[in-house]
């Protein structure tokens, strides 16, 4: 998937949580910080250059990428994708001078 | 901000269970309508006792609490402003099934796809239906008094809840209803938490009514060109001749929408998706159609795939609307009685070509709670909405109906709800509603500031 089109979609999602329901991740956390939806925003505000607090950050990186998500999600936003690419903008700040 | 002697004592109480880390406060910060709030900490309660000790603790030290199911609200009922945010989400077990007595004692946590998943198979269900399911937890379906698309049948939530343990001010532990199916011990508190948006206190357990899983279950679809012809099929089918456990309306636009996704699913026009319950439903659903053919329908029994195609088409309606809308969606749930309905319909498709709109209509027309979805293509359109919104609503008062039917007043329509009583001429409810808040929580701690402004 494109990025730019990725974003478009990005705009859409409402937060309704429908993907957390499916997210083994969220399952046994139970910690809504570790859910689809709050990857969702917080790719959001990384495009939006607002610097990202660590648990957010390990919420990233703790997705298994199993795309159970998409199904569930009425916007058919594909988090796994969003979740590279999250991870990719965030190495590139890493390895910055 | 919190006081460290207060988070200190209640590290104590809930260890690990407790964060005040930045992604963890702001993910608790935001609901699925767009309200955004902030707060200070967040709890992971385990039992009641636990609950019972934070409230004790926030009623001393003066902070707000702000209990949260799915956080799937629709009106910011759920959305904190400072405080605490109490994550019910670990309190989700299911304490008892009964078959004999035919309820069940939850944990207000569980969300109600599970305990459904559970029930089922034993044959029995609870059967009120929001169509955030998977998301939907026992107690927020409580606070907000949900509903959903088997109301014609079953009720929404308030006619599902034997009893409730609540925790209220100072930690005080309320055990009322009961789990008989009769009980008339004096008020009846139990209906008061029902749609009370966590405003009056915590619920820690709640006593379920279930029911058996129907038998056998027949899907029609109706076709129809017109809208007053609608009023007719919603007075046969609510007649009693037939056991009706669903009927749902897609108007024009609606289907359009569906139509460009799946186009071998729906006929253009209005669409009316009825289930037919009993012993022997095919043969009732076969009688049904017959006599709405009779009156100008097209109507016609379908088989399992197409029956289960039809309703996985209705299910996805919303999401497709807000997919389609450039910026999303806005949505609305106003209700009327459903004699009313075609007048509701033909006003606001009127009135949306009147403000420019691009408006979607579909709902639980059997039980007159229709939800108007207006798309947002460009961000100087909200307020027009809005508007747009507004008058819709204020019509529906007209015709006798109410600003909410199943979504709750939260934030959203604290001002709707206020105008509405005045026009029933009955300001002094909210008063009332003030009075009964003062009692439960003197100091304003649960969920303030929502269903109605404090003084």
């Amino acid at each position: 998937m494109q990025t730019e089109n990725l974003n478009d979609l990005l705009i859409k999602c409402s937060y309704c949580g429908y993907c957390e329901y499916v997210c083994p991740i969220y399952f046994i956390t139970k910690r809504r910080v570790y859910s689809p939806r709050w990857r969702v925003k917080t790719y959001i505000e990384l495009l939006n250059g607002v610097s990202i607090d660590k648990q957010s950050t390990l919420s990233l990186y703790l997705c298994l990428r199993c795309s159970r998500c998409i199904k569930e999600c009425p916007a058919e936003i594909d988090i796994p994708n969003l979740v590279l690419e999250a991870r990719k903008k965030l190495t590139g700040q890493l390895l910055k001078p | 901000m919190l006081s460290k002697d207060l988070v200190s004592k209640l590290r104590k109480i809930f260890g690990d269970r407790i964060d005040d880390r930045e992604g963890e406060l702001k993910c608790h910060s935001l609901d699925s309508a767009g309200y955004t709030g902030y707060t200070y900490l967040v709890v992971y309660p385990e039992c009641e006792e636990e609950v019972s000790e934070l409230v004790k603790l926030c009623y001393k030290y003066n902070v707000p609490i702000y209990p949260q199911g799915g956080l799937s609200s629709l009106t910011g009922a759920a959305v904190p402003y400072g405080g605490i945010v109490v994550d019910m989400s670990m309190m989700d077990k299911i304490l008892e099934i009964s078959t004999e007595d035919m309820i069940v004692v939850v944990e207000p946590g569980i969300k109600l796809v599970d305990l459904n998943r559970i029930l089922r198979k034993k044959g029995l269900y609870f059967p009120v239906d929001p169509a955030s399911q998977k998301v939907a937890t026992i107690g927020g379906m409580i606070g907000t008094g949900a509903g959903g698309m088997r109301c014609i049948k079953y009720g929404v939530m308030r006619d599902w809840v034997y009893g409730l343990r609540v925790v209220i001010r100072d930690g005080i532990v309320l055990d009322i209803g009961a789990k008989t199916h009769k009980c008339r011990d004096g008020y009846d508190l139990v209906r008061l938490f029902i749609g009370s948006e966590g405003t009056l206190g915590i619920v820690t357990q709640a006593t379920l009514r279930i029911t058996n899983y129907p038998r056998s279950r027949t899907r029609i679809l109706v076709n129809i060109q017109d809208l007053q012809l609608l009023g007719d099929v919603l007075k046969i089918a609510r007649s009693g001749d037939w056991d009706i456990s669903l009927l749902e309306t897609i108007f024009e636009e609606s289907t359009d929408i569906l139509r460009r996704v799946f186009d071998d699913v729906l006929k253009p026009g209005i669409n009316v998706i009825i289930d037919v319950d009993g012993k022997s439903s095919r043969e009732s659903a076969e009688e049904l159609a017959q006599h709405l053919t009779s009156i100008g329908c097209d109507a016609q029994v379908l088989n399992d795939e197409m029956a289960e195609k039809v309703l996985e088409v209705r299910r996805k309606l919303a999401s497709i609307i807000i997919k389609e809308g450039k910026l999303g969606s806005m949505g609305e749930d106003v209700t009327v009685p459903p004699s009313k309905i075609p007048l509701l319909i033909k006003y606001a498709k009127e009135a949306s070509k009147k403000y420019g709109l691009e408006v979607y209509f579909y709902g639980h027309a059997g039980d007159g709670n229709i939800h108007v979805r207006v798309q947002i293509n460009e961000e100087a359109e909200r307020k027009k909405i809005e508007a747009y919104i507004k008058e819709v609503i204020k019509y529906a008062i007209s015709l006798g109906g109410v600003v909410s039917g199943e979504h709750g007043i939260g934030n959203a329509k604290i001002d709707l709800l206020k105008y509405e009583f005045e026009v029933r001429g009955s300001p002094y409810v909210i008063e009332l509603f003030k009075g009964i808040k003062q009692l439960f929580d003197p100091k304003n701690i649960f969920n303030p500031g929502k269903i109605f402004r404090a003084d």
